[in-house]
């Protein structure tokens, strides 16, 4: 058992994970927060994808101890005082969301591009969201929201 | 000229914030009291009897709270689609690897896990079969009684003389075209929660494609009644087909009564793909006659698919196959035999297309080479042969009005992309690229057609006191949006706004039938029963206003100058819910395996370019011209047209579902099962054919499936175009592309020396 | 997954000397190989030093004299976005790019992806025509290891059992390794490497070559050198030295032939560029 503390959708947080607890567990099963979701558990679909210290990482390939001291964002941490933050409402104005499993990873991929490129250009992005998968949109849309988000700029944190 | 508010616009979807708020809980994000979690036990082969179970050293494991067998569903513990032939727990006959034989339930899901080894169970082992060839030979072990010789059905149908029309025939080309197992890969894998209700009922949440039958289906296979079932089936991560079927839900349920608690379970992707129906394989094989100037005179077609362990979907997907054979061509000697092979390996159901796909691949690539060999382009070949309106099918039914694949042609025809393709073919950046343009064509039956008596749906809406409005039906929301688009028919035609309209759905307890998500019908059919509804609700007001419902008049939010608030309270509590049913229209004629009065039509031209290094083809640009009537929710509508695409680019380039020799998927998860990724998305170009369906509301069809059928022909036409290569099996995928280009230099290196 | 202890070392030194003293302990980093070995069940991660604290020490990219020194906890986005990397190794900059997806490229440091020893690693093969050098250390001291022996099998290394791989050093000419890293996968990106080749140049040192996924390690191309060294570069001579430099199987993603057939003919573009 290891004893944890980080930052949480901006609050602080603490508790004991065990070794083999992965952080997907730790914020769907122990925080009920289901907005992340596993749709393969092995990197491979992007799903999972949470922000690590500003950074899109899969949650389901970190160990839950590995987030001591760090800074968690998931999907939920996402929308300040009520409001969607600009990328959540270009998926939204671009139609980029059918079914929504991918969504939370995506929009949290797109977030981390953005954070760190304001102004991705189509190859940038296609890059940054290569590791998310959707069987449903086609992708079209997607990049279009992205596009949207980085225009109105969606890089404020 | 009607004056549109709503329609044909950009709409945030109803169920789209809490998706992008991630708030949204889909099954296997939900957390009871006392939740104990289900892990399956899985048989180690294909195929073997079960002759016995031992569950007392796993049941003693702690945490563990019972480990659920067959002997727990206390009803018929069996349920289908075409037929009732399988079980929710295997109780004596393993069929396939997926065919669990126990549930282990316990506290958690890793103490479930630990006990799964310890379950011991005895297994006569029979012989086993992954292909039809295997099952079909001599002495093979019969799988299911029902199928003697593992034949699930044998199908065909005649009409004119195909002898006599080979001999008219020009031309005759026959060629066999494969397509293999596809997954339906939806990221949400199945899950369900079930708890049992003081009654000795059973309440479920599980993503299914038609909550209302599953609902029957448990009843009779648990031993409940009807009445103390009750089934929530929305929302769904994606169905595409796949969720059509019960694949858990018996278990989940027969956990949840036999522990006395709420019970989870949750695939993981290997078990998903393991477990779950695919899209059938087919082996095709056509000859197709034309005369010199390309016109079709026969057409002789046998098809050949496996539906695997159980018949789900399969029969009927084979019915549709065959009334696909001939696309919408016009053919006055034709003969179509079909086959459906019981084996051992993935069962089969519905995917996107339901069969479609693969004899459009047969079809639409005869019509390709056809054209060649007659020195006419793929455009005029099909212009020559494409069926119209009012005319008949090859199977000798009149064709509804709202018939448009000659005006989906000419889109795609007058596009861009199809005019202009001989100057891109030029345009490369390396010597080693080659480029090339295809074109495909389809049309895809609309409703389950008369394969079924009747195909309905029912829907409600309810005016409240405060002005807005419920729409109330059965259909769950898988993604395709039809929420969405319910909510605009219902807003356009009673100038509603959108958002004072929500919503109910998916949950059995309304007790609205509207029949599945699935064959492209929701918008149609259960838009149809909304307006129905909502023409009861003008009667209603009319009535209550002492006018006729033409002199109803609709301006800044009010009727007649009354608000929605004050009209209804005075149509009192009984008037202001309104009810309305609509049902599919069939073809004129009968045949035994069904057909479609109406369909949707839908014309592609797929822009490539092969690596003639690696035999990589990337898809650079695809051109869709759907005809499936107005457009009601634009951005619904163009999504599916986008997810169609890139799910045949799938289809056509790298998916297939393999298996190793002892029957376990080779292809077990997404590290080995490659699907489109974003830098694999091509640019689209919607060009909509928008005449309307003749009765469709405000004259929409369907979109979900005929995006998804013409692609692969038309990829590999492009392919074709690109390299002179002719690819009969799928996936096109770049060590077949690269071989055939290796062997063809080498060939033509060989003639030159 | 079945994961019986953690030691989270928060030094080398403490590190080295768990490690040392507990040998049946393995390194984790990023994870982004261990844990998916883990929920597969592997029986040999289940003791773990977790070296991530590790990381500002180890995680450096500095040019000194002619000598490229990536720190072994260095993530493959880093080195991917580098501009001394991107300068003076392209090759290397466009393999660490290639990895997995950009989420992965966060977490997984690239003596993690060697240490796995993939025969598809991505960066094996440019590091290999590189002539790079693996720097460890033990509790007893520093070692290194010429890449060339590095790699021993599938997921088998030439490491001493309680070492850790500190550094990367790779040798750098004057002008830099002109170049570039190829690679063939299944699809676009998201994708294990099916056949891959770095082919490099630089006067000092003419060509070299490497391959991927075509062998049980990584594998270096002397014939192919050969060749083009001669200017020999038609299709022909090059298709006949790679097929003596490469050594590939079937298996589930590709055929050996494919693979030949591939790596010919990614050769034979390298040099038309």
């Amino acid at each position: 058992m290891k004893h944890i503390s980080f930052v949480l959708n901006h609050e602080k947080v603490e508790l004991d994970v065990a070794a083999n607890e992965r952080l997907l567990d730790v914020i769907r099963g122990r925080f009920h927060l289901t907005g992340t979701k596993e749709a393969c558990g092995q990197g491979e679909c992007g799903a999972c994808t949470i922000l690590l210290n500003g950074e899109a990482v899969h949650s389901c390939l970190m160990l839950a101890y590995q987030a001591d001291g760090a800074d968690i964002v998931t999907i939920e941490g996402l929308a300040k005082d009520g409001e969607l933050d600009a990328v959540q409402q270009a998926f939204l104005e671009a139609g980029a969301i059918q079914c929504g499993y991918c969504t939370p990873g995506m929009i949290m991929s797109a977030k981390g591009l953005l954070l760190a490129n304001p102004h991705p250009t189509a190859d940038e992005i296609k890059e940054a969201l290569s590791g998310n998968l959707c069987r449903c949109t086609g992708y079209v849309k997607i990049q279009q929201a992205v596009e949207l988000a980085a225009e109105k700029g969606g890089s404020r944190s | 000229m009607a004056d549109y508010g709503i329609l044909g616009k950009e709409v945030i979807r109803k169920d789209g914030p809490q998706k992008a708020e991630g708030s949204l809980k889909y099954m296997g994000d939900l957390f009871f009291d006392g939740m104990l979690y289900g892990r399956l036990v899985l048989p180690p082969v294909p195929h073997a009897y079960l002759k016995g179970i031992d569950c007392q050293e796993a049941e003693a494991m702690p945490g563990v709270v019972k480990v659920v067998t067959a002997a727990d569903v206390k009803g018929t513990n069996l349920h289908g689609l075409c037929s009732v032939d399988q079980p929710s727990i295997c109780k004596d006959h393993v069929r396939y690897l997926g065919d669990f034989i126990a549930v282990v339930v316990a506290e958690t899901a890793e103490e479930a896990e630990k006990a799964v080894p310890l379950v011991k169970a005895d297994y006569e082992v029979l012989p086993f079969y992954l292909t039809p060839e295997e099952a079909l030979a001599p002495g093979a072990v019969v799988i299911h009684e029902q199928c003697p010789g593992n034949i699930r059905c044998a199908l065909s149908h005649k009409k004119g003389d195909v002898g006599e029309g080979f001999e008219q025939s020009d031309i005759i080309l026959e060629n066999t075209y494969t397509s293999p197992y596809i997954e339906h890969a939806f990221l949400e894998c199945e899950a369900g929660v079930a708890r049992p209700l003081e009654d000795g009922g059973v309440e479920l949440w599980t993503p299914t494609q038609y909550g209302i039958r599953a609902r029957r289906q448990l009843s009779e296979l648990l031993g409940i009644p009807l009445e103390k079932v009750h089934v929530h089936s929305h929302p769904l991560g994606g169905g595409f087909g796949g969720k059509d079927d019960l694949i858990l839900q018996g278990a989940i349920c027969a956990c949840a009564l036999a522990c006395g608690k709420p019970v989870k379970i949750v695939l993981n992707r290997e078990e998903s793909f393991l477990l779950g129906p695919k899209r059938i394989p087919a082996k095709i094989t056509m000859k197709t006659g034309v005369d010199k100037s390309g016109k079709l005179i026969a057409q002789k077609v046998f098809v050949e698919t496996t539906s695997g362990a159980y018949d789900a979907y399969s029969t009927a997907i084979l019915c549709s196959m065959l009334e696909n054979v001939c696309g919408v061509y016009k053919v006055p000697n034709f003969e179509a035999e079909g086959r459906n092979v019981v084996t051992n390996n993935a069962y089969t159901t519905a995917m996107r297309g339901f069969g479609n796909n693969q004899v459009n691949f047969a079809i639409e690539s005869q019509m390709n080479i056809l054209a060649e060999k007659a020195g006419i382009s793929p455009y005029e070949i099909r212009k020559i042969n494409a069926a119209k309106a009012g005319e008949r099918t090859a199977y000798g039914q009149k064709i509804s009005p709202s018939f448009y694949s000659e005006k989906a042609l000419d889109t795609a025809e007058s596009s861009d992309l199809w005019q202009h393709r001989e100057e891109w073919k030029k345009g490369a950046e390396h010597p080693w690229i080659r480029r090339g343009v295809g074109m495909a064509l389809c049309q895809q039956g609309i409703g389950i057609g008369s394969v079924i008596p009747v195909d309905a749906s029912h829907a409600e809406l309810v005016l409240h006191e405060d002005g807005s409005l419920t729409v109330k039906f059965g259909n769950e929301d898988m993604g395709q949006g039809c929420i969405t688009t319910l909510c605009m028919i219902a807003s356009e035609s009673l100038k509603i706004p959108y958002d004072r309209i929500d919503y109910v759905c998916g949950d059995t307890d309304a007790e609205l039938d509207s029949g599945p998500i699935t064959a492209s019908r929701t918008t149609y059919i259960t838009g149809r029963a909304v307006l129905i509804a909502a023409e009861k609700l003008k009667k209603a007001m009319a009535d209550v206003l002492g006018i006729r419902k033409e002199d109803l008049s609709f301006e800044d939010g009010k009727v007649n100058g009354y608000t929605y608030q004050q009209l209804a309270v005075m149509l009192g509590p009984d008037d202001c819910t309104q009810n309305g049913g609509a049902s599919f229209r069939n073809p004129d004629i009968e045949i035994e395996f069904g057909l479609h009065y109406m369909t949707s039509q839908l014309a592609q031209v797929s822009a490539v370019e092969v690596d003639t290094l690696t035999g990589q083809t990337k898809v650079v640009e695809t051109v869709t011209a759907p005809a499936s009537g107005k457009i009601i929710n634009k951005l619904g509508y163009e999504g599916q047209c986008e997810g169609g695409i890139v799910m045949s680019q799938g289809n056509a380039l790298y998916e297939k579902y393999r298996t190793k020799q002892d029957g376990f998927p080779l292809t077990k998860n997404f590290q080995t099962y490659m699907l489109p990724t974003i830098s694999e998305a091509p640019k689209i170009t919607i060009l909509p054919v928008e005449d309307p369906e003749e009765d469709g509301p405000f004259g929409a069809r369907g979109i979900g499936e005929p995006t998804s059928v013409p692609g692969t022909a038309a990829i590999a036409a492009a392919i074709y175009d690109a390299v002179g290569i002719r690819f009969c099996d799928l996936p096109c995928d770049q060590e077949t592309v690269l071989m055939a280009i290796a062997e063809k230099e080498a060939e033509r290196e060989g003639a030159a020396d | 997954m079945r994961i019986d202890d953690v030691y989270i070392a928060d030094s080398l030194e403490k590190a080295l000397s768990f490690k040392h003293d507990h040998p049946d302990y393995r390194w984790i980093c990023g994870g982004t190989d261990v844990v998916p070995a883990l929920r597969d069940g592997s029986p040999v991660y289940q003791k773990l030093i977790d070296i991530n604290q590790l990381r500002p020490s180890l995680d450096y990219i500095r040019q000194d004299g002619g000598v490229l020194r990536i720190g072994a906890l260095t993530e493959h986005k880093k080195i991917a976005l580098n501009e001394v990397v991107r300068t003076v190794f392209p090759a290397l900059a466009k393999a660490c790019g290639s990895v997995g997806s950009a989420q992965i490229r966060v977490r997984a440091s690239l003596a993690g992806n060697l240490a796995n020893a993939s025969p598809a690693a991505d960066s094996a093969p440019a590091l290999l025509a590189a002539e790079a050098v693996i720097q460890y250390q033990t509790a007893q001291g520093k070692g290194s290891i010429p890449i060339a022996e590095f790699f021993l099998g599938p997921r088998r290394i030439s490491l001493p059992a309680d070492g850790l791989i500190t550094e990367i050093a790779i040798p750098v000419p004057k002008d830099g390794w002109k170049g570039d890293y190829y690679k063939v996968g299944a699809r676009a990106a998201l994708t294990i490497a099916i056949a891959s080749a770095a082919v490099l140049y630089s006067e000092e040192t003419g060509y070299r070559a490497a391959f991927g996924s075509v062998g049980p390690t990584v594998l270096p191309g002397p014939e192919t050198k050969k060749v083009l060294d001669e200017g020999r570069t038609d299709r022909k001579s090059i298709s006949e030295a790679v097929r003596k430099d490469v050594r590939p199987i079937d298996d589930v993603r590709a055929s050996a032939e494919y693979r030949r057939l591939v790596c010919s003919n990614l050769v034979w573009m390298a040099v038309q560029q």
